[in-house]
């Protein structure tokens, strides 16, 4: 009988620990390094809540950008299993080179809106990332600034835009705030789309294969709107030296009446004290048939090495399907996904604008068609056409000159 | 086999020298001999091939449009700081030395700015800096001088100094301390000599201190100014180089290439001119300010 007992229980202990063995090999913990918020953090914990045996250690380095970040982990060989990665030429090389993992056959690349898979896919067919939204600029403006100084309709064109901008000098408020680093997402490529876009529609192949003009009066015509701003007094005075924080800063402080800044910091400038709203950027001539730039915002992508790439495929189909909704109501960005399982919730003033974009022939890419190494260029061009050290024909010439020698190496 | 009494001394010696040999080695000279190699490669940062390029790297980052300008923001800030700051500090260590009460109290007043990062150091004063709300513009405005604020970080004629002025303000700290050591080294007697001659002040800080200080200067000239020459927090977090290229320094340049541009080998031969520059300038100090150690001596 004490021997039948003994054996139940040895046996009993064998199962216990089999099962915790296996227990224990389900067991995964992912790292990622998408984002700090509070709504990436609460996101991942709910994915631990439904997937109990999927532990996410989530972490970002602060100040690095993703590509200094992407670099030197892959070159060390410790690439997180999901990373954040943008659609760019960087982009298209880290997959090239194997570090990022295909996702075309994923639930969450099934998912994404047309049009905007295409900048995270390679030329092979290969994707490397998943949109977390879509993205546009637009211009945020100060309803009380823009009544004090007495203009009763929004411009819609260039010339009501620097009217409605002399009629704020005239009131002593600053027209508009100048934001170094927007400003390619901004007025480069909104005034890129408009004005060289239609005449070029073959413009990304061609700037990368090095045969596209950047000496054209279109991508001049970006230094010489953006220096009218500034050696007229239409602009916030400090316009060399205020990057993104500090102009939002200035925004929400009603220093200045309007804004030029990203659809993704709309909860950011609507929510605030500041009685704000949104309009269509105002940078076409007359008569001119308006461009619109709709593009993926930063994109999620996989380690292809990772030990746990099905669990990361797994989180992925997870936070761009059932758990996308959960994610898009708290950051209140515009959705990248064709269905949403949940409520959307997104402000009636960006929805109005939203449609209005829509409602136009759309380019897809910012300004990161443009070589990679060329990107801190264009700020630097800005800065020196606006001190008067070069002409914007000249700095569209020494952009010319950079992207094709980019190109050529 | 017998050991001599000298091979034991030899033996004993090495196994002293070897542990810092081995870590100088591994985290210097070796990874100064790697920056070497690969600054004449094409090396991407990302996988371990690379070829051979000779000296093109080199010609692409001396035939840069701006580099004229990197060149002379670097060398302004050397002019500008290296003698600002050894004058302040050897001026503030002569009064806090010989101040009767709260020498100390002073000691870590000055030396509190050396506590703080330089990021920090840069994130405070790019607020003092800033056009709207900061502390230099709202003092000027509630003087009265409101026509008097500036875009401090934003324009040709004010970045340069602003930057320098943040600079000395953080240094200076460290600096004192190295004077105030050479100043407590000063035998007493020497300076109740000079009274009993009748020398003053002024003659006694121009013929006793100022000598007397001679291997402090040299310390901290050749420390300040290596330490300009290598300086890239500050200016990054301050100005990022801007506006245009009006406060890029030689080593925000190599951070330029290597993280902005992606452009490792650039960035790794912009380095080692860098590197050439600091060994140069300090031989060249060193050997300046020995010869007066030598006169005074």
């Amino acid at each position: 009988m004490r021997r039948r007992a003994t054996l139940i229980a040895a046996a009993a202990l064998a199962g216990g620990l089999i099962c915790a063995q296996q227990l224990a090999a389900q067991q995964v913990t992912l790292t990622v390094s998408l984002g700090a918020s509070e709504v990436h953090d609460s996101w991942y914990r709910l994915y631990e809540e439904q997937h109990p045996n999927v532990k996410i250690e989530s972490f970002v380095v602060p100040g690095a950008s993703m590509e200094d970040f992407l670099r030197a982990r892959a070159a060390a060989g410790t690439l997180p299993d999901l990373f954040a990665i943008n659609s760019n030429a960087f982009g298209h090389k880290f997959m090239a080179d194997g570090f990022a993992a295909d996702l075309a056959g994923t639930a969450a690349a099934a998912n994404t809106l047309p049009g905007l898979r295409e900048p995270f896919t390679t030329p092979a067919g290969q994707v490397y990332g998943i949109p977390v939204g879509t993205a546009t600029t637009w211009m945020y403006y100060n309803r009380d600034l823009i009544a004090e100084a007495g203009i009763a309709a929004i411009p819609t064109t260039w010339d009501e835009f620097i009217a409605a901008l002399e009629k704020l000098k005239s009131a002593r408020i600053a027209g508009t705030i100048i934001d170094k680093d927007g400003f390619g997402n901004t007025w480069f490529s909104y005034i890129f789309a408009q004005k060289v876009v239609p005449g070029e529609p073959d413009f990304v192949a061609k700037i990368e294969r090095g045969e596209f003009d950047f000496t054209q009066p279109g991508v001049a015509d970006i230094f010489t709107k953006v220096k009218y701003l500034t050696d007229n007094g239409l602009a916030h005075k400090a316009f060399l030296s205020t990057n993104n924080a500090q102009a939002s800063s200035l925004f929400l402080q009603g220093r200045a009446a309007t804004y030029f800044a990203g659809s993704w910091q709309a909860s950011q400038l609507l929510d605030g004290d500041v009685d704000a709203g949104i309009f269509f950027p105002a940078v076409k001539d007359a008569g001119e048939a308006t461009m619109g730039v709709l593009v993926p915002e930063t994109g999620a992508g996989l380690n292809a090495a990772s030990e746990n790439l099905d669990a990361a495929v797994d989180l992925l189909d997870w936070m761009f399907g059932e758990g996308y909704a959960f994610y898009q109501n708290g950051m209140g960005n515009i959705p990248s996904v064709v269905e949403v399982m949940g409520e959307v919730k997104l402000d009636p003033r960006v929805i109005r604008v939203l449609d209005e974009v829509k409602g136009y022939p759309q380019t897809r890419l910012w300004f990161q068609y443009l070589p990679s190494e060329t990107l801190p260029l264009v700020t630097k061009l800005l800065d020196q056409v606006l001190l008067g050290d070069l002409t914007p024909q000249e700095a569209a010439e020494e952009l010319d000159a950079a992207a094709r020698d980019a190109v050529m190496q | 086999m017998q050991i001599t009494y000298h091979q034991q001394r030899f033996i004993a010696g090495l196994l002293f020298v070897v542990p810092a040999m081995t870590v100088a080695v591994v985290f210097f000279v070796y990874p100064i001999a790697l920056t070497l190699r690969y600054s004449f490669t094409n090396w991407d940062g990302l996988f371990p091939q690379a070829e051979w390029v000779g000296l093109k790297n080199f010609a692409v980052v001396l035939g840069e449009r701006s580099i004229k300008r990197v060149f002379f923001n670097t060398f302004y800030l050397v002019v500008l700081y290296v003698p600002v700051l050894n004058v302040l500090a050897v001026l503030l260590a002569v009064h806090i030395h010989n101040v009767a009460r709260l020498r100390n109290v002073y000691k870590a007043i000055m030396y509190l700015p050396q506590m703080l990062s330089l990021t920090v150091v840069g994130f405070v004063w790019k607020v003092i800096y800033s056009y709207d709300g900061g502390l230099i513009n709202e003092a000027m405005i509630r003087l009265g001088l409101e026509w008097y604020t500036q875009d401090w970080l934003g324009q040709r004629n004010t970045v340069l100094p602003a930057m320098s002025l943040t600079i000395v303000w953080s240094a200076l700290g460290y600096f004192i301390l190295i004077y105030l050591a050479g100043l407590s080294a000063i035998p007493r007697e020497l300076y109740e000599s000079a009274d009993v001659d009748g020398a003053g002040p002024v003659k006694q800080f121009l013929f006793i201190t100022i000598p007397m200080l001679a291997q402090a200067i040299t310390i901290s000239v050749t420390l300040s100014a290596i330490g300009i020459l290598g300086l890239f927090d500050l200016p990054f977090v301050l100005t990022e180089g801007g506006p245009g290229y009006l406060s890029e320094t030689l080593a925000l340049r190599v951070y330029m290439y290597a993280f902005a541009q992606l452009r490792i080998d650039y960035g790794l031969a912009m380095a080692v001119i860098l590197g050439v520059i600091s060994v140069l300038a300090a031989l060249v100090l060193l050997k300046l300010f020995r010869k007066r150690e030598e006169v005074y001596g």
